[in-house]
């Protein structure tokens, strides 16, 4: 018996097959730009000031964005790694924010100190110049 | 499928905590400018309730995504509250301008 499917329209039905996995697999594979601000905020935050004064928060942020990594990896652009992103994105600029507060409360806590010095000994420069023994 | 307990009342605690400190009059200034012209505390504070909003209407429906959006509701309060601290310990540009040592005339 002679079958009425041809060879032509095998061929054409696998290429569209393929065609349409391909255009779904980049649909799904397309990196998601939430995931791609975390991404750039964890290189940012991990050579700036978080990296020294707000590392627990750093670290929570990455951890996020280790969730959303793991989760673009097995999923692609899926709403749970773009909801783990947005979350890692917000926690690494909570390390940014927290970071840049304390610098200002170190610097404020100098400032004071300096200020005591200045109080304790008017008219003297805060180097402590001269020293004492030629004072 | 209701919203779980504990993280409603952490946010809830948080959001009255960003009241307290003034989060939500935070003016913004020429270097600190969030969407709409609202400073960037306030403007977490504003997608935190957005999305707190949408976590219940999700959860009303049963749609297991409501969990999420809830976390994502506290990381914007979270953020929120870690700007307007940040805002408080700011120094004015004006000291900023002096410098830390008196000046002696």
């Amino acid at each position: 018996m002679k079958s009425n499917i041809s060879k032509g329209s095998v061929l054409r039905a696998t290429c569209s097959v393929v065609l349409a996995a391909v255009t779904g697999s980049c649909a799904t594979g397309s990196v998601p730009s939430t995931l791609i601000e975390a991404r750039r905020s964890l290189v940012a935050s991990s050579t700036g000031l978080a990296d020294v004064l707000a590392l627990s928060y750093l670290e929570d942020a990455k951890e996020m964005l280790e969730r959303a990594n793991h989760e673009f990896a097995l999923h692609g652009n899926s709403d749970l790694c773009r909801d783990y992103s947005y979350i890692a994105e917000n926690k690494f600029e909570l390390a940014d924010a927290v970071a840049r507060a304390e610098l200002f409360r170190q610097t404020k806590e100098d400032e004071v100190i300096q200020g005591r010095i200045l109080r304790s000994e008017p008219g003297r420069p805060p180097t402590g110049w001269p020293p004492a023994a030629v004072r | 499928m209701p919203l779980p307990y504990t993280e409603v009342s952490h946010y809830e605690a948080s959001i009255a905590i960003a009241k307290q400190v003034g989060a939500f009059q935070l003016q913004a200034d020429k270097d600190h400018r969030g969407a709409l012209g609202m400073s960037p505390a306030k403007e977490h504070l504003v997608l935190a309730d957005d999305q707190f909003e949408l976590a219940k209407i999700m959860a009303a429906s049963g749609n297991p995504r409501a969990l999420l959006f809830l976390e994502r509701a506290q990381s914007d309060v979270d953020l929120a509250l870690g700007l307007a601290r940040e805002a408080a310990a700011r120094p004015h540009r004006s000291a900023m301008n002096e410098g830390p040592w008196p000046s002696f005339k």
